[in-house]
């Protein structure tokens, strides 16, 4: 069950205000929220609701106006540059809608970048990338640049280098929003697979139904506030013991 | 945490360069427009280094017989640099400078997705500062070189015309070399002086801002 595993992701009070000319927007009003080892969970909410802004906030990618985010029971914002760099880099792996490969480099240079960052050795870093690609599906496309490569194969790239040094939480956000219906639905199953043989807490962003779907929980996020938590676990567990 | 995690990032150089390098092979276009801007105002700056260096050999000696043909075709012979050669100069690598720092910024601005990307998988700021100045450096070079010899090249063609092939045996390795040299270094230093800003400012972008923007 959820309560017996480890916290990962905690927040408290965040509130995010965006200065835009003499106007200020706040685009998170207090959000509370933990998030356990191992959960996959979607975030959901209409454009504009604070998807976005909650997804940087917690991958350490943007800093909150107020509150505090704990990554592994670490505030993010009493990090320094170098801190920060670090747990971009070894604690959180991210995946986009738009994928966002270095369109210079191969497949398997996209994969093994995050190692190199990390200091491993070339054959390490080779050896490990290339059973990632294998992971993926993708060993016989190593060499292609992401030109090369269609969107389906390019956000299997952004999932092996997501995956690339073993990180407790994967960011997705709206991963299969620029994919067919069938390749979103193996990205889908990829990512939920993931979560279950390497407990890798999966935090999504998403419109996509078939993610809701296999996620242990959904926080419905609308004006910048959740609105409510639906545990799909607990709902799955009520359904086995009334039948 | 501090100690620890500052020893863990770090990015080999020759990783940076081989990074720079396909950068530059497979953007050869935006490459190509900078590098063009570069080549122009450096030939012009090695035409007149070189044109100088040519009327200050014929001064030193000027019993050559060419040193009256050339001043009665209105050639400004003087010893050293006349103000008006400097004045030139000082033009033509002012424009330059501003041709590159708005190619650079415009250059960089395309990156940004790319470079929050770089953030995100851990990157530091010095290494995108690194990766930036890398760039330039390699095509400061080149623009040094291949303007330097463009400039060179019709400088000769026009002393050859002016005061006839038998002066251009008379010219050291020197007078060739010497404006290659000022070239490259000039073509560097510019460079380097137009992308420290637009460096600087990608660097120092939050991810989340440098991920909004479109490639």
């Amino acid at each position: 069950m959820p309560n017996a595993s480890r916290t990962v992701v905690r927040l408290v009070g965040v509130r995010k205000v965006f200065r835009l000319g003499k106007h200020e927007v706040e685009a998170l009003r207090g959000i509370n929220l933990e998030i356990n080892e191992g959960e996959y969970i979607s975030i959901m909410g209409p454009s504009g609701s604070g998807k976005t802004t909650l997804f940087n906030i917690i991958g350490a990618l943007d800093k909150p106006t107020e509150g505090q985010v704990f990554i592994d029971d670490v505030d993010v914002s009493q990090l320094d540059a170098y801190e920060l760099a670090w747990l971009r880099c070894r604690k959180i792996g991210y995946i986009f809608q738009t994928f966002n490969l270095i369109q210079v480099m191969t497949a398997i240079d996209n994969v093994t970048l995050p190692m190199i960052f990390a200091g491993m050795s070339r054959d390490e870093y080779m050896e490990r990338g290339m059973r990632l690609l294998e992971l993926v599906g993708l060993k016989d496309r190593a060499w292609h640049r992401p030109p090369e490569l269609s969107g389906g194969q390019q956000q299997r790239v952004a999932i092996a280098r997501a995956l690339a040094n073993d990180p407790s939480i994967i960011l997705a956000d709206e991963p299969t929003g620029n994919l067919d219906l069938k390749t979103g639905e193996e990205i889908i199953a990829l990512l939920k697979r993931l979560s279950v043989e390497r407990r890798v807490t999966i935090i999504s962003a998403t419109h996509d139904l078939k993610m809701v779907a296999v996620s242990d929980r959904v926080v419905m996020i609308r004006d910048g506030r959740i609105e409510g938590i639906e545990d799909k676990r607990a709902e799955t567990f009520n359904a086995g013991h009334s039948k | 945490m501090k100690k620890s995690s500052e020893q863990s990032i770090h990015f080999p150089f020759s990783q940076t360069v081989k990074i720079a390098v396909l950068s530059l092979r497979i953007r050869w276009q935006r490459s190509l427009l900078v590098g063009i801007s570069l080549v122009l105002a450096i030939s012009f700056f090695a035409y007149t280094v070189s044109t100088i260096m040519f009327c200050n050999s014929i001064v030193v000696s000027s019993k050559d017989p060419s040193f009256p043909k050339l001043c009665s075709q209105g050639t400004n012979i003087v010893a050293g640099a006349s103000s008006r050669d400097i004045w030139l100069i000082a033009m033509s690598l002012l424009i330059c400078l501003a041709g590159i720092t708005n190619a650079q910024l415009m250059a960089v601005t395309e990156r940004f997705r790319e470079i929050g990307t770089f953030k995100c998988l851990g990157a530091l700021d010095r290494f995108i500062v690194n990766l930036l100045v890398v760039e330039t450096c390699i095509y400061g070079f080149f623009g040094g070189v291949i303007g330097g010899l463009i400039g060179i090249f019709t400088a000769l063609v026009s002393f050859w015309i002016k005061a006839g092939g038998t002066n251009l045996l008379k010219f050291s390795l020197s007078m060739i070399g010497v404006p290659i040299m000022l070239s490259v270094l000039v073509s560097t230093v510019l460079s380097l002086m137009g992308v420290i800003y637009p460096a600087i400012l990608a660097a120092r972008m939050e991810p989340s801002i440098a991920l909004k923007y479109e490639e």
